[in-house]
């Protein structure tokens, strides 16, 4: 997969970690809990703002994002909304990755360094850490 | 979290692991050999020697989790053998013919090396406890993560690279777990 496909695969599931954690944080009670996820969603929102930047700069054209991403199970609840959290940060953990070896040099070591900030807070809202990350 | 380890902290587990330097320092001592026997793509391999060096890190990870199981009790003895296996898997996706050659060999420390540099070590220290033997793991997933990142660049196969990065991605969910553990 060239850089170009690759960071195109971490945008969207980038724009679809942004929209989940709008309805993580909106089911999760007021207080540290929340702050992490609204934390979370502004890191990737950076994330996202860079990675676009980036796909420009390859010479592609940035796909815009969805207007709305249906979460593959219903968030209902606080415990549901760390679900959602811990499956879209174990997807780019994974896609990250992808990225990074789709690149070279000091640019893979920072995706890498990425992909692993994404496999933490699959821990923080999981207390799992799996072991490939991406695989499920 | 920061981390404080002591050299003796090190110690106390079996294992000659410089304070401060971790995993790392190993990952330098270990790339000078030329397993020839152990390349999956041959003496061709241009990663040959990047495969070996992730492999031996990982052997000794699984080392270090075997002595530091020996400490633990219950739950956390249960968690961190699970978190200790990840890296017997995590080697043989890197480098499958020296994982296959000697599973549980390389990396294991010998009784002669226990002591080197503190000749009175073994013999002093007195017993481990379990929190000591969380704070050298956390310390030891911590610098397998920054290693498996900065490893990563210096692979030639893009599918090498991946699965580099991704064996960091699990070390540092597993000092992040065990951080957890360690705060409870």
């Amino acid at each position: 997969m060239s850089e170009t496909d690759a960071a195109v695969v971490v945008l969207d599931g980038t724009e679809a970690a942004v929209y989940a954690y709008g309805l993580v944080a909106a089911r999760l009670p007021v207080g540290s809990e929340r702050s992490s996820a609204l934390s979370a969603m502004a890191w990737h929102r950076s994330q996202r703002d860079s990675l676009r930047a980036r796909i420009t700069a390859l010479g592609a054209t940035p796909p815009a994002a969805a207007a709305a991403y249906t979460p593959p199970f219903p968030v209902t609840d606080a415990a549901s909304a760390r679900r959602l959290a811990a499956l879209v940060e174990d997807r780019l953990a994974g896609q990250w990755a992808g990225l990074a070896a789709a690149t070279s040099g000091a640019t893979r070591t920072q995706d890498a360094r990425t992909a692993q900030a994404c496999a933490v807070r699959v821990v923080t809202w999981s207390g799992l850490a799996p072991v490939w990350n991406g695989a499920t | 979290m920061p981390i404080d380890l002591s050299r003796r902290d090190v110690l106390r587990l079996g294992l000659v692991v410089s304070a401060g330097a971790g995993l790392a320092a190993c990952t330098t001592a270990s790339s000078s050999g030329t397993p020839t026997q152990t390349d999956p793509g041959g003496p061709e391999d241009p990663d040959r020697a990047l495969r070996a060096e992730v492999g031996a890190d990982e052997a000794r990870l699984t080392a270090l989790y075997a002595a530091a199981e020996t400490v633990l009790t219950g739950t956390s003895a249960t968690r961190t053998a699970s978190l200790g296996e990840r890296h017997a898997t995590y080697r043989a996706a890197v480098d499958p013919a020296s994982a296959s050659a000697a599973p549980n060999g390389s990396g294991s420390p010998s009784t002669s090396q226990v002591g080197s540099g503190s000749p009175s070590a073994s013999a002093t220290v007195p017993a481990v406890t379990a929190a000591t033997a969380l704070k050298v793991l956390v310390a030891a997933e911590a610098s397998a993560a920054t290693a498996r990142a900065t490893q990563s660049a210096r692979a030639t196969d893009p599918e090498l690279a991946r699965v580099i990065v991704l064996a960091g991605t699990g070390a540092a969910a597993a000092a992040a777990a065990l951080s957890a553990a360690r705060a409870r």
